[in-house]
């Protein structure tokens, strides 16, 4: 206790040392006074009694000092006095500070980006109330296919299990929102049990949510809307708890609204009662659609559920073999299911970005505190030699670093706040799941911390350490430079190397995927996407229950838009180009699948007549659809080029038989079409990330200013010698060559570094896909150019000022 | 002869400080350090200068508390007083100085 108070007046003296200074002074001035009157007093003269009264009281610096000793906390003291220094000396080099913070604040802040993705991604888990107490259940079948449960099991499973309080099921669809006399919205919407907002823990802002006699089969219909769909469709305002509202075409009752970001169980703006699902009464227990939630009762664990759960479905494969043998359960708590895992290769690579940007820029700062230590021998030398031990020269390097990686950090935080903005804004609105946080929580703080002090060791630490070796005598003798130059000189190559390795893989990486997606840029440029318009609908299921009642609303909707006079052609399709689309199994008529091979995967898209025609691309062979094709005894199919190639070879593709079938049940039950039309390839897939082309350029740029902060140092710390190869003759091209033979040389150190890199690289994460490898030779001749070209740029300057050195102030130079 | 002059024994100073502020009152430090000068009557050497540390040391430890105020010369000084817990501090200070004191002395007594 008493500690505690001594520590905190001690530590408050930090703040008033000037009052702590200017009482004691005053004191022992009221002292010397005291004792001066006493003295007078007795009898001695003014002057002798103030001789008197210092001898009397002591040494007052003594005094004084143990006085010091005694008030604020000396340890403290000399890191202020530390710290001082440092802005001193860092705002003396500005050139030097610039460039580390910027480097620094860069490599920080394109970490903490990644770091706040990965964090809402695989980390922060939904918002809801003990995320870990809710069970998320689904099955799995004899071939660990992920299924969902069936109404009936569904039923079963909620009359039997005990270990849950509540359990919820919640297929998604969209929704059609809509009101007499105005055109209807489309809304991603959910089915739920009466319970399943109270099992996932969200309030209504307004009304009530979902009661059980909601869920009745006979009830009249009710919705739940969200907070972002009473904006949109009823601009926010009062009195939509009881209004009537169409719900794909039948009237419905609004009881409440959800507030913002409680979207579940992904994108949902309407939710109704799960008895309203098309299809749901049709009771067959091999429909597996619903996903299913629960809450752990209290005193359970959800090991209890895992158990009962696990039983409860193996009992009805016991008691409905034809549906329901070979399917388990699958029960994990709700944040493992939602959540991405770290262990991916996707997120693996995503934190190997993350910390080699971060590795490179304190590589490059270390660079540049070594340079900068160069100059500075002198000035520790005269510190060394006044007495500072290396343990306070290496603490005082430290603390610049540390002023640094402080605001570097501060940097950083503002870089990736305005980063993840950016990649907020790219994404449409109501496509990222309501449980994605990007906003900057304790843990990204924390990871910054952590980074920002992790970077004070990395870029630190060796420059530290390499300065203080530097030997008091050699150094105040040859004036300026001496053995620290070479021990600097070794870290800045082993720095350099690996910086320009780590940009060798991610330039290998970036070059690898445009090769990937090269086959497809001329048919993305051949979209003139200026000129297309796209709009999605989603048709009622309850309104347009037959394909042909479907086929008739898009000729009806086709022959509408037709006819604005402002369009020039029209067509509908399951997905646009480069949005991805539906996996299929492919099979060959006349060719065997290989045994135990899986049949070739093939992305499918559904698609209208004059589709191509539409997006302003011909067909290289055959013909497009036409209205009459799909029907069942037209069952066509337009294929790739690529598709051509791989599967046909030279042979006439047109008339060949393809069967198709979902991915879970290859050969029986495929549908089998025609091929009328070969296409150009056009992308269905997802591309490549297009944010590997930003930080490969960000990697790019920084072993771009890590090179040229090397040689304009090396260049300055040898303008001396320069100048004397200069006064004894030597040609500017001679001088350019003798900074270009370093640099090169470092260039190929660091690219025969990166190759070895890149292979191990490419054997980690790039097994699947053997067409095009990272260590290609083009792959590598790309890579190869461009750091040629930046390697060269980063040289310019520095070989236009060595050519430039004026022989005789060179010789004068220190 | 008269016995050496010493200097003031090793944390005893925080005693006779606590001690001189019971019997004197609020106190500046001068007449702290010559009160203590007084009372040992030319058997201790006291460096006055070293007595605004250990004050300072004492008011960290919340045991006395000080304000300026006017000495009697009309000089303007810092003057200390002992707080409630300084009280209980140099109870527990004197007891435990007695019993070091007759410990020694029995000691003392046992060897002779």
């Amino acid at each position: 206790m008493t500690a505690l108070k001594v520590f905190l007046s001690r530590a408050l003296d930090l703040v008033r040392r000037r009052q702590r200074n200017e009482r004691f002074s005053e004191e022992v001035q009221a002292h010397l006074e005291l004792l001066t009157d006493e003295y007078v007093s007795r009898g001695m003269s003014i002057s002798d009694a103030r001789v008197a009264a210092r001898r009397m009281f002591g040494g007052v610096d003594q005094a004084a000092a143990a006085y010091r000793d005694q008030r604020g906390l000396p340890v403290v003291d000399a890191l202020m006095l530390d710290l001082r220094f440092a802005l001193r000396l860092l705002a003396r080099d500005r050139g030097f500070a610039v460039m580390a913070l910027l480097v620094l604040g860069l490599g920080i802040g394109v970490n903490n980006m990644l770091f706040t993705i990965l964090n809402a991604h695989t980390l922060r888990g939904l918002p809801i109330p003990r995320p870990d107490r809710v069970a998320y259940v689904s099955t799995f079948d004899h071939r660990n296919t992920d299924r969902g449960v069936s109404y009936p099991d569904f039923e079963d499973l909620r009359a039997t299990a005990h270990t849950l309080s509540g359990m919820a099921a919640f297929p998604n669809a969209p929704v059609t929102v809509g009101d007499e006399g105005r055109a209807p919205d489309r809304f991603d919407g959910s089915y739920l049990t009466a319970n399943a907002l109270d099992v996932i823990g969200v309030q209504p802002v307004l009304g009530r949510t979902f009661v059980p006699d909601d869920d009745r089969p006979a009830a009249p219909l009710v919705a739940l809307l969200g907070s972002g769909a009473w904006r949109a469709r009823y601009g926010g305002t009062g009195g939509i708890v009881g209004r009537s509202i169409l719900i794909n075409g039948a009237p419905a009752t609004v009881i409440g609204v959800v507030p913002d970001r409680s979207g579940f169980p992904s994108t949902a703006d309407v939710w109704l009662p799960l008895s309203n699902m098309p299809g749901l009464g049709t009771g067959k227990r091999d429909a597996r659609s619903l996903r299913v939630v629960g809450r752990v009762r209290d005193g359970m664990s959800i090991t209890d559920a895992r158990a009962e759960i696990e039983s409860i479905v193996s009992r009805l494969a016991r008691e409905y073999p034809e549906t329901n043998k070979d399917i388990r359960a699958r029960v994990v708590p709700i944040n493992e299911r939602y959540l991405g895992r770290l262990t991916d290769p996707a997120w693996l690579a995503f934190m190997t970005v993350g910390l080699l940007v971060v590795v490179i820029s304190c590589a490059n700062v270390a660079n540049l505190m070594l340079d900068r230590a160069v100059h500075r021998a002198r000035e520790i030398a005269i510190r060394a030699s006044l007495g500072a031990s290396r343990g306070r020269v290496v603490r005082q390097l430290l603390i610049e670093a540390s002023v640094l990686a402080a605001l570097g950090g501060l940097l950083g935080l503002g870089l990736a706040t305005a980063g993840v903005r950016l990649f907020r804004t790219a994404i449409p609105e109501n496509v990222l799941p309501y449980w994605f946080d990007y906003s900057v929580d304790g843990r990204v703080l924390a990871a910054l911390v952590a980074v920002s002090v992790a970077t004070v060791f990395v870029f630190g630490l060796v420059p530290a350490v390499s300065a203080s070796k530097t030997d008091v005598n050699q150094v105040l003798k040859d004036g300026g430079t001496g053995s620290a130059g070479r021990h600097a000189r070794r870290w800045t190559t082993v720095f350099l190397t690996a910086e320009f390795a780590l940009t060798v893989v991610m330039l290998a990486n970036l070059a690898l995927g445009l090769r990937i997606a090269r086959p497809t840029l001329p048919s993305d440029v051949a979209i003139d996407k200026a000129d297309v318009l796209t709009a999605s609908i989603t048709l009622p299921p309850e309104k347009y229950r037959t394909p042909g009642q479907r086929a008739e609303f898009y000729r009806r909707l086709d022959e509408r838009v037709r006819a604005i006079p402002m369009v020039s052609a029209v067509s509908v399709a399951s997905a646009l180009p480069l949005m991805g689309a539906a996996e299929r199994r492919l099979d060959v008529a006349g060719r065997a699948n290989a045994d135990g091979e899986p049949a070739p995967a093939v992305w499918t898209v559904a698609i209208g007549p004059r589709y191509f025609e539409t997006l302003g691309l011909s067909l290289t062979r055959g013909r497009e659809f036409a209205e009459e094709d799909g029907t069942p005894a037209q069952a066509h199919a337009i294929v790739s080029e690529r598709l051509a190639r791989i599967h046909f070879g030279d042979r006439q593709p047109l008339g060949q038989r393809l069967g198709l079938s979902s991915p879970g049940a290859a050969g029986a039950g495929a549908e089998w079409v025609t091929v009328i039309g070969v296409a150009p390839a056009l992308r269905h897939r997802p591309g490549p990330d297009p944010d590997a082309i930003v930080y490969t350029c960000i990697a790019l740029g920084l072993s771009t200013i890590g090179l040229y902060a090397v040689t304009a140092h090396g260049v300055s710390r040898r303008t001396r010698e320069i100048g004397l190869r200069m006064a004894l003759g030597a040609q500017p091209h001679q001088v350019r060559r003798l900074v270009l033979r370093r640099a090169m040389a470092q260039l190929a150190l660091g690219f025969v570094a990166g190759v070895v890199c890149t292979v191990g690289w490419d054997r980690m994460f790039s097994s699947g896909r053997a067409e095009v490898r990272m260590t290609d030779p083009p792959s590598l001749a790309i890579v190869a150019a461009v750091l040629i070209v930046v390697a060269t740029l980063a040289c310019l300057v520095p070989i236009r000022r060595a050519t430039r050195v004026d022989p005789v102030a060179a010789i004068r130079h220190e | 002869m008269s016995p050496p002059d010493a200097e003031v024994p090793y944390g005893t100073l925080d005693l006779m400080v606590l001690k001189t502020l019971v019997a004197m009152g609020p106190l500046h430090g001068y007449g702290v350090a010559r009160r203590i000068e007084q009372v040992a009557a030319g058997a201790l050497v006291l460096n006055q200068g070293t007595i605004y540390p250990a004050l300072l040391r004492l008011e960290q430890k919340g045991w006395i508390k000080s304000a300026w105020g006017t000495s009697d010369h009309n000089r303007r000084a810092r003057f200390y007083s002992i707080t409630a817990a300084g009280r209980r501090r140099l109870a527990a200070e004197a007891e435990l100085w007695e019993r070091t004191v007759s410990i020694v002395n029995r000691l003392l007594e046992h060897e002779s």
